[in-house]
Order: structure tokens, then sequence, then C-alpha cells
């Protein structure tokens, strides 16, 4: 990198580490750690992917050593809390295995690590023993304003948003990278399940639990989870380098099948069907949201790519499912928590009982932790078992099933299935008379609104809050890659003037990660083609953040001798040029900074629930999945045959948009 | 009946397995701590210790204390099985039990670690970081406990799953770092075994030649931490312990007689150790025993037997003793604890299912805890573990490797070699097998090919391998320096002279005497590197028995005859001649003297007097 960005990347990102006023981490290395010379050293980050001709020079690649980790991954160098009260001041004795890989040999520089939701419950990153972590595009600290960031990671994609960091780890259980990533208007990755190793992750549902990646745009994000997804034996569910390279073989063997081809060449975007899923049409969808769904369909038609509808019933049970089987994990992960050999103690003991730490567990776990444990408790116990954990769990093999019938390229984990047309649901539609279309991806919204109002979240009841998660879930119960992107959108935030990007969700067949990928890197530089400019008001580009071929400026900027402004404004008028490398999602200017740093801070509202409501929240909690779990088992059993609710135009729109 | 082999003995008393009860409260009636069964009252799950325990006085003494004790166990034997035998079984109530073994694999590694496992090491220094329950550490199933676990639930005629799985079972304990447990509960390893039960395995007279228990289920599962009670109710922790493989196993409520409960746990010891699945016996702590107890009314009449379990029904409820550590609290234990469900039952009331504990030496059970004070497991299918998958390839291979178990070896022994069932069993329990080995490569070596040979020279071969043998690890002073038989029979002691000395003394050229002097001598020989040919340490020492002439044998009698005896024997108290004989015995050389031949010349010479 040239000596001057190189310089001004460094005093940039110590500045805004000192000053983090979204709450975004937790702990960070000391700024004056963060070096010129840790950032010019050869980066290894991208040297061995094979990507590297589409990813173009990547001139300032070493600022993706700047790294975020999401306060659940082990560090030696800084303490690992999960945001929890429990694990208060616990210094990990050992290093996850994705930090291990991203640092060593002069790898990435760890800033700090992220807020979250304690233990990564939650969808907001309010439930945090630490502040609740506040959007970057809130442009207020008033409560009334601030705006959530998403979650669990969402101190992960806020460091990665107001440019603390330029990637960042965060963890997936059940949409934590994707939904933040979506409200934060960043990219987030979550690889398909065992891709990268947990080893040193601390785990809330081991059977979700993913590695997610964020960074600005998908060139930012893949580079680094090349780097990170490495066959681990520690690991019992990561994925083996046979299984890796059987899965390749078996993905290419498929694709010159399906081509009729043997030569097996370079994927073109105009061979692909993309799967709009019906049941993702939600009546609750936000307009915004949408309208960038349509959008990108558009897109993608015009590129030639065939664009069917296709049917994921299971969708509707997914999210009881998931919180019935991330509730009953939590519950045996966490029972490790007792103040005995590491984490935070309360009292001495109490004799009442056996047991040597209620009090310490009483103490140390949050509210929604607390919930979750109880549960957890519940469902597993003898008399409910049988009606949520195993229903939950035949779910779940209903949702993979759903997403292997749908997707063309077989589950490599599985073998092929068959499935009978006449088993199938009467409203999946066909694509000809030998059955339903089976696509290449899946292309759905992240979240079905854009980022709602702190003080919104508050107000919801768990319930509520859960449904965040609703087109996040089905990707994560069947393990599968899964992409979120900023789409813009031209319509305003909720009276604002603000315009906030949508998050689109791509979804690929299992161990597909990289031709997932590919596709959204395309995707990503088509919809910078049609959108730019986006708002030149507020484009702002971070000095030292834009890619090289990105625009004539920065070619300026790394010139020596050029003295640098810390940020650099585009010309309303100016085009940069097209390119996929270009930075896409909206960064804040250093002035709205400073301004939102003179604004009152936030005094109330931001506390948690009242611990007296738990116990009544636990029971209308268990009610309400009483309520979901009849509907569960009947739908399971006579598979009824429901048209989804919501806007009729985006059917018409999928299956000819053309005609719109 | 197993003998405890003294290496074991002196490892546990060394390595200070001495309950700490015994210790502190019982420290002026050391000497009558169970010697034989030196286990922690509370069992050893809970309370194992190596603090504040007095190494106890020299070998010698403890020698001593053993036979002491032994003596004391056979007089108290005795005793007690008149009254055992009226407790087996009781005219209007009916027993029935079910058995949980606990039993630590042999293997180098722990479950899920590769932590060493180890028994007498330094607390705390063999633990991984998920042993601890580390956050974000995670298990790796270690393979090579497959072995032992197969082997052992292939001895025990279970079917192997080729397909398993581990679940949690939550509960909150001190010693269970990780707040659960990770066992097989769904879908264990190795189901429908079988083990029969003869009478010489020492089952209650009740149930006949042989009785067959059903085993339900084998699995395994992780040992907990060892917890060492200090004064003050400090209790520290040793996590060696934690996360070492055991295998549980689990019968079908088959057993209705208490001493059939303990000889099934024995028996099941000895099998274990047959295969070499196991580390240790029940009475070093590798071994522990749960029973569950039950009674109903023989004629039917009682309204709480509707209880079930695996498909047998119309039992009583249930209570469970935990943690017996030896084959006597097992059988103790059962019998304290029927008694007291019967009293309960007479009186009108009713049995809660429980959960109970059993103190050796005490005379009834005490309760742990109730119903409601019991934990749901909320058993959950371990989310990261994939299934345990094992190739019937392996199966058949630890099948075929198995070897020749306990059972049919006892059969061999007693139906080819002669022996009786009791020499049979005591040779094959004896240093895993190969003490049996030895000897049948012994007689197989003298006799050829003779079926009839091997059964004379079978009961000689047995008395010295059993004996004789025995008699030199024991005199030999240095217990780690024994003979050091191996599972295959190798040892200190050269078959090959072994078998010449035994061949000299069937063909009467040596006498017994010295030939158990030139066995010493080759023990010694082969310890200190010397040469053990027998022929030739015969010869060195001039051992060769040469018979006396009449006359000299005349000479002798005339030399030791008592006018008074031979008057009494003139008389007609024709017994005294063989206290002559034994005098005469005593006074030849080396056993010169042939009985026969001297009595023969006595009664001649006395004879001779009466004329």
């Amino acid at each position: 990198m040239e000596e001057n960005v190189v310089r001004n990347l460094v005093r940039a990102t110590r500045s805004r580490l000192k000053t983090d006023y979204f709450n975004a981490f937790i702990s960070t290395t000391d700024p004056s750690a963060i070096t010129r010379d840790g950032l010019r050293e050869s980066n290894k980050l991208g040297a061995d992917y094979r990507f590297r001709p589409a990813l173009g020079a990547l001139r300032l690649k070493g600022r993706l050593k700047l790294l975020a980790v999401k306060d659940n991954i082990s560090t030696t160098q800084l303490p690992t809390t999960c945001a929890s009260g429990i694990l208060q001041g616990y210094q990990s004795p050992f290093e996850a295995h994705v930090v291990e890989r991203l640092c060593d040999n002069d790898g990435c520089l760890i800033v700090g690590k992220t807020n979250m939701d304690e233990f990564g419950m939650g969808s907001h990153s309010l439930n945090s023993f630490s502040s609740p972590v506040i959007n970057g595009s809130s442009l207020t600290r008033d409560t009334t304003q601030a705006l959530s960031a998403g979650g669990s990671s969402g101190g992960s994609a806020v460091a990665v948003q107001v440019g603390q960091a330029f990637t960042a780890l965060g963890t997936d259980t059940g949409g934590s990278v994707r939904l933040p990533a979506a409200y934060t208007g960043q990219c987030g990755f979550k690889p398909s399940y065992g891709r990268v190793s947990r080893w040193g992750v601390i785990p809330y549902a081991n059977s979700l639990d993913t590695v997610g990646f964020f960074g600005r745009s998908v060139a930012d994000v893949y580079p680094v989870y090349r780097k990170a997804s490495m066959p681990d034996d520690r690991d019992p569910s990561c994925i083996s380098s046979a299984t890796r390279i059987r899965s390749l073989s078996l993905r290419s063997r498929q694709r010159k099948k399906a081509r009729n081809t043997k030569t097996g060449a370079k994927e073109d975007l105009s061979e692909l069907k993309i799967g709009v899923p019906v049941e993702y049409n939600i009546e609750e969808l936000d307009p915004a949201v949408r309208t960038a769904w349509k959008k990108v369909l558009e897109i993608l038609k015009e590129q030639g790519c065939k664009i069917v509808p296709v049917s994921l019933p299971m969708t509707k049970h997914a999210l009881s499912a998931y919180y019935v089987i991330a509730a009953a994990e939590a519950m045996s992960n966490l029972a490790k928590y007792d103040g005995v050999r590491y984490g935070s103690r309360t009292g001495p003991s109490d004799n009442a009982g056996d047991v040597l730490y209620s009090e310490t567990r009483g103490q140390g776990f949050g509210n929604e932790a607390r919930r979750r444990i109880l549960l957890g408790s519940y469902t597993l116990s003898s008399e409910a078992i049988d009606n949520y954990f195993l229903k939950a769990q035949k779910v779940r093999r209903l949702v993979q099933r759903d997403f292997d019938r749908v997707l063309k390229f077989s589950n490599p984990l599985r073998n092929e299935q068959q499935f009978d047309i006449s088993d199938l649901d009467e409203s999946i539609p066909m694509d000809n008379k030998l059955g339903p279309s089976q696509v290449d991806y899946i292309v759905c919204p992240t979240a079905p609104t854009l980022p709602p109002k702190i003080q919104d979240v508050l107000k919801q009841t768990p319930i509520h809050s859960y449904m965040n998660d609703v087109f996040t879930v089905p990707a994560s119960l069947a393990g599968l890659p899964a992409i979120s992107i900023p789409v813009p959108t031209d319509i305003k935030y909720d009276g604002s003037d603000l315009h906030m990007p949508a998050g689109i969700q791509l979804i690929g067949q299992y161990l597909d990660d990289n031709s997932l990928c590919k596709f959204a890197l395309d995707l990503e530089g088509l919809i910078k083609q049609a959108f730019n400019p986006v708002d030149p008001g507020y484009r702002y580009v971070h000095h030292g953040l834009q890619d090289a071929r990105g625009s004539d400026d920065i070619v300026q900027v790394c010139k020596p001798g050029y003295r640098p402004r810390s940020v650099v404004r585009y010309p309303a008028t100016l085009k940069p040029r097209i390119g996929r490398m270009t930075v896409f999602s909206r960064v804040i200017k250093q002035k709205e900074l400073e301004n939102f740093a003179r604004t009152e801070p936030a005094t109330s509202n931001l506390a948690s629930p009242n611990p007296e409501e738990v116990d009544d929240l636990f029971a209308s909690t268990i009610d309400t999945w009483e309520q979901r779990h009849m509907r569960l088992s009947s739908t399971t059993t006579d598979a009824p045959s429901q048209t989804p609710a919501g806007d009729p135009s985006l059917s018409i729109t999928t299956n000819d948009p053309t005609q719109k | 009946m197993a003998r405890i082999p003294p290496m074991v003995l002196r490892r546990y008393i060394c390595g200070g397995h001495i309950p700490t009860k015994g210790c502190l409260r019982m420290k002026t009636t050391r000497a009558r701590a169970t010697a034989l069964s030196p286990v922690t009252p509370q069992g050893t799950r809970l309370l194992h210790t190596d603090a504040n325990t007095a190494i106890p006085e020299g070998t010698v003494a403890f020698r001593k204390q053993l036979k002491d004790e032994a003596k004391k166990r056979k007089a108290e034997g005795l005793g007690s099985k008149k009254a055992k035998i009226n407790n087996q079984v009781l005219e209007k109530w009916k027993l029935t039990v079910g058995i949980e073994i606990h039993a630590q694999l042999n293997t180098p590694r722990k479950l899920f670690s590769n932590a060493a496992s180890t028994i007498n090491e330094e607390p705390n220094t063999h633990v991984a970081l998920f042993d601890l329950a580390m956050p974000g550490s995670q298990p790796k199933f270690q393979k090579e406990t497959l072995i032992p676990a197969v082997r052992a639930a292939l001895a025990l005629n279970c079917q192997i799953s080729t397909s398993s799985r581990f679940d949690r079972k939550h509960y909150f304990h001190w010693d269970q770092p990780a707040g659960y447990q990770i066992t097989q509960y769904y879908q264990p390893f190795a189901r429908n075994g079988y083990m029969t039960l003869y009478a010489h395995d020492g089952i209650a007279k009740e149930d006949g030649d042989e009785i067959r228990i059903g085993i339900k289920q084998v699995q395994m599962e992780q040992d907990t931490a060892k917890t060492m009670t200090q004064p003050g109710g400090i209790h520290l922790l040793d996590f060696n312990r934690v996360g070492l493989p055991l295998i549980e196993i689990i019968t079908l409520p088959q057993i209705h007689h208490p001493s059939t409960a303990a000889a099934f746990v024995r028996k099941v010891q000895i099998l274990l150790d047959a295969v070499d699945a196991c580390v240790l016996g029940m009475e070093s702590g590798g071994l522990r025993a749960d029973v569950n107890v039950s009674v109903r009314r023989r004629d039917g009449t009682v309204s709480d037997a509707g209880h079930t379990y695996a498909g047998v029904e119309g039992l009583g409820q249930r209570t469970e003793i935990k943690n017996l550590s030896s084959f006597k609290a097992v059988e103790d234990a059962i019998i304290a604890e029927r008694d007291r469900q019967i009293e309960v039952l007479e009186a009108g009331g009713k049995i809660e299912g429980e959960t109970r504990g059993w103190t050796i030496g005490s005379s009834g059970t005490r309760r742990l805890r109730g119903k409601e004070g019991e934990v749901d497991y909320r058993y959950m299918p371990d989310p990261e573990l994939g299934p345990v998958l094992i190739s019937p390839a392996l199966i058949e291979h630890l099948q075929n490797t198995l070897g020749v178990l306990p059972d049919a070896e006892i059969t061999i022994l007693t139906e080819e070699y002669g022996l009786t069932i009791k020499d049979a069993m005591s040779l094959v329990s004896l240093d895993n097998g190969g003490r049996a080995e030895f000897f049948r490569m012994a007689v197989d070596r003298i006799a050829g090919d003779s079926a009839s040979a091997k059964q004379t020279l079978g009961r000689l071969c047995g008395n010295w391998v059993l004996h004789e043998l025995g008699g030199l690890t024991l005199e030999s002073g240095e217990t780690a320096s024994d003979l050091n038989f191996d599972a295959s029979g190798n040892s200190l002691m050269p078959l090959e002279d072994f078998v010449s000395l035994i061949k000299f003394l069937e063909a009467g050229k040596i006498t017994g005497k010295t030939s158990k002097k030139v066995l010493r001598t080759l023990f010694e020989n082969s310890l200190s590197g010397a040469s053990t040919d027998v022929e030739k340490i015969i010869e060195e020492n001039d051992l060769w028995f040469r018979p006396m002439s009449t006359e000299e044998y005349q000479n002798l009698a005339r030399s030791i005859l008592d006018p008074k005896v031979v008057e009494q024997i003139l008389k007609g108290q024709n017994g005294k001649i063989m206290f002559l004989v034994g005098q005469m015995m005593k006074m030849g050389e080396d056993g010169q003297v042939d009985p026969q031949k001297a009595r023969e010349v006595l009664e001649h010479i006395i004879e001779e007097s009466r004329t």
C-alpha cells in the first residue's frame, strides 16, 4: 500500500476506536498497537484463494487486516466475556482456530472484541452486560431515534459500518450475522455449517453455530472467509478435507451433467436459475424491503437468469423449531458456567440444596439467557421432550428436505433423494410434468423490515422480537451457506430523509460456499451498476477504503506526495467507474460522528425488561409455543395447502418480470 | 473365587486409597479396617482421598494383618453362611433385583480428550481443556476406547450396534465440570446380552445349577472428577479422573436372590478382566455397582406391584442403592433393603421411589434423596458428536480374538485336565489367565496326547502351579519381582525346566520335598540369571532319589522305636503306626523315606516284637 494511505488508515482507525459511540466494542486493543508496519507487512490474506482474477489487484487489501472479533470467540490477547455477567474478566487460555488462522504470520490485527447479545441470544444486540449496541445509521444517541443494529453480532456489524474495522468475525446461529449485516447495510456471510472450525467459539447452540464474516462488500468478506475455512480435527463438526474434496468433485460432476457438456466451463449468470420462495413474501414485509427484492430480481432477469417461484412450505414452522432446538442446546451449553473454575462467582455457597451455584448462576445470567435456559430445560424435560424437542428435530429434517428438493445440486452429505410428486404440497408450483423447478440459488430478503427503532424493540414481547429471524432461520436449520448483501432503495426510512439499504439474502446448497460467493460478487457488481449513483448527497467514502479500481480519485490519492483529507466527498455528478470492487455500503462521515457525539446520550429505556416480567414472559412463551405446536403437529400430518399471504405483485414479478 | 493379586493390593494401599472416614474416625480400629476390601464407605465415586492417610506400617505387618483378616473372614464367613442361607429366600415375598455396573475401561486416553488416563498420578496433572469444560473447547472421541468396550460387550454376549450415539445427561455437581455427563442413553453401542451363572459361581441354591441373567444394554460414558474430602468441610477436586472412559452394564430385573446378585457382579469382574477390558477390580475402585431392589408378594395380592421395567411387568416399586463397591456390600445391601421394604409394606406403608445409600458394616440402607429430589436428567443427543460407527469387520475381528472366556476355560480345565472346579477357578483368576496358560502348556508338554495322562498329570501340575509357584511368589519377599506372568503364560519360571522337574518328580527320580527345593533354586537362578538346567541342579546338589535298602529301613525303624508306642500298637491302636512312619520320614534325609515301604518295615518289626 502507499505510505500515505496507510498512515491515514492507521490514524482514522485509532481515532475511531477511541470514540466508540455506538458501543460496538466490549474491549479494544490499545490503539497504539495498530501500526503502519502491521498493515504494510506482506498480506497473506487472499494469497491462497482461487478467485484472484475476479477480485482484481487488491492494492489496498492490507486494510482487511483490521479485524474485529465477536466477544464469544476466544482470543488470548483480550478477555472473552460473551457479553455476559457470568464470564466477566474471563481470559481464555487458548485461541480460537479461526483467530489463529487469520492472525498467524503477520495476518490480521485484532482491533477489539465486539459487543453482542449475551451468548448470542437476541436479535438486536441489546441483551448485553455491557451497553446496548446502536446502529451507526442512527445519527443520534437519543433513544427515540436510535436504531437497532440487529443481533446478535451487532457490534461486529457496527464496527465495520463506522470504520473501526474492515472485516469482522461474528457467529451465526439463527441469523446473527446476516440480520445485523442487513440492518447496518454491510455484507454478512454465514458459510455452511462446519466450513469454519468452531474450536474456541463459545457455543450457544452447537448444531447451529457457525462462524460468520462481515465486510463492506462481498469482495472484502470472501478472502477472509477463504483464509479461515480450513479443516480442523479439534472440532468434531468441522468438515474434513476429504469431504470438502468430495463435495467439489460432486458439484463439478453435477454441473457438467446439468449442462450436458464435458467441459465444465465457467458458470455464466445467464445459465442460472434463481428461486424466489413464495412463502417469504409475507404480509408484514416492509415496502422498502420488497422493492429491493424486486429490484434484485429484475437485475438478474436482465442478465438472463431464469427467475422461478419455488416453495419452501416448512418455513412457517422453522422459527418455532429453531427456538426449541436452540434453547435446548443453550440450556445444555450454559450448564458449565458455575463460577467454580472460571468466570464470576456470587456468594460462597448455598446450603439450601445440594447445589453450590444457584446464586452464581442466578446473578450471572441476563434475562434472555435465563429465559432460554428455562425454556430449554422445559422442552427437554421428560414430560415435554416428545412434544417439543423431538418434534422440532423432525421439523428441522423437513426444512432440510425442502431445500434439497428446491436446489438443483444435491446435498453432498446425503444420498440423492427422489421426491415423489404425489408427496408434495399442492401449493408447490410445477415447472413441468416432471416436477417443480430446481434452482441454483435462492434469493430472498434477510429481514422482513429495515432496522427498527430501539424503543420499538423494547416494547416488543420476546416472541415478537424472535420474528425478526423468520427468514434467516431456515438456512441455519439446514446448515446452508447464506450471504446478506445490502441493496439500496429509494424509499425513505420512516419519515426521515434517510435511505436505508435493505438486506437481500442469497442461499446456496450445502458446501457450495464458493459458488455462492462468486454469484454474490457478480450480483454486487450488477447492483452497483444499476443504482449508481445512489444518493450523491450521502456517498461518503472513508479515506483509504475505496478500492483502487473504484475511482480515479483514489488513484490520485494514492500517488506519493498527495496530502489526503480524512473524507473524500464525491461530487454529485461524478459517476465512479463501475467495477466489482466498489464499496457499496453507506459509510458514516466523520462530521456525522461528531454530531452524534454531541447529542444527548441515552439515559433510560435501554435497560433490559423488568426481571419480574420474566416469569410472565416465560409462561406466555410456553403458551405461544403450545399454540404453534398444535398447528405444527396438525400441519406436519395433513400438509394443508395454504397460499402464502402477501403482496400479489411480487408473484407477478417473479413469474414474468418483463410484463411489469 | 477371584483372588486379588498382591500387585493390585499394593498399588492401592501405597497409593493411598484408604477411606477418609476410616482414617479420621476409626483410627483406633485401624487394624480392623477391611484389608481385603478397603473401599470407602460412601463408595469410591464420591470419596476418594489421597491425603491424610497414614501409610500402613511395613509390608510384613500388613501381610500378617491380611492373614489374620482372612482367618477372621473365614471364621465369620462360616458363621454368617448359615444366616445367609436363611436369608436368600423368603416365603411370602419375592425379591427382584436389577444391577448397573460401572467399570473403567483399560485405555491409554480419556474418552473425549487425549489426556492420559492415569490412576495414581499427582492430582490435576492429566487434564485437557475439554475435561475442564473450558468455554469453546470441544470433545474429540478417542477411537481406541472402542476396543476394550466392544470386547467387554462381546464377552457379555451382547449385540453390537454398528451405529450408536452419545447423549448428554444433565445434572449439577461439582465433580461434573460441564454440567452434563456424556453417555449413551438413546442408542447404546451394545444391547441384548446375557450372562450365565453356574452353581460354582456362588449363586443361591434356589437358582439351581445355572441361571441366565439378561443384559439390557452396555453403554460408554464419562467418569466424574474425584473429590477429596479435607477436614473442615473442604473438598478438593482432582480432575485427573474426569472424562475417563467407563462402560455401564445394565441388567434386566431377573435376579431374585442376594447371593446371585453378588455372584453376578463378581463374575462380571472376572469376565472383564479376562478380556482385558477393565483397569482394576471392584475392590480398588475400578468397578462400582448400583442395585435396584423391589419386592412383591408371592401370592400377588399386593396392589403396589404394577411397575414395569424393560418389558418385565408386575414389579413392586423399586428403590436404587447407589455406589456399592464390594461384592459383600452388594449382597448385604440388597438383604437390608429387602427387609426394610418388607417391613414397611407389612406395616401397611408404601415404598417410595428413592435413591438410597449403604455404608459397609451398617445394618440398613439410608435415604439419600427422594423422588421429589430426583433430577430430571433432560437427556439430549449431543449436538456436536457424530455417531460412532463400528464396522462389522472390527466386531468380527474382536470376536475372533476374544480368546477363551473363563467359563469355557473352567470347563476345559475340569474336564480335560482333571482339576477341581475350585482349583480351576483359582487358576483362571490369577495373573490375567497367564497362570492357567502356563499350566496348560506344562501339562501338554508332559502328557502329550494321552487324555488319561492329562487327567492325572493335571492334578499334580495344578497343585504345583497353584500352590508351589504361588508359594515362591509370597516367600521371595519382593513382590514386585514375582513370577511376572503375562497373559500368554510367559514368566520368570522357564517352562522347559519346570516341565523337566515335574517329569523327574513324576518318574520318582526325585522326591516331592527335593523337587520343591529345586523349584526354589530354579526361581532364584532365573532371577539372578544363572543356569536353570534342572538336571544340572539336581546333579550338583546330589539330590537324586536313592531308594534305601531294607536294611537301612530296619535300622532307621529300630532307632525310633519307642517301647511304649509299640505296646500301644500291640494293644490294637493301629493308628500309632502312622505316627512312627512320620518319625521315620522326619529322620530320613530329604524325603528319601517312602512311607509305604517304611510302614511295611515297621509292621514287620512290630510283629516280630509281639512274638
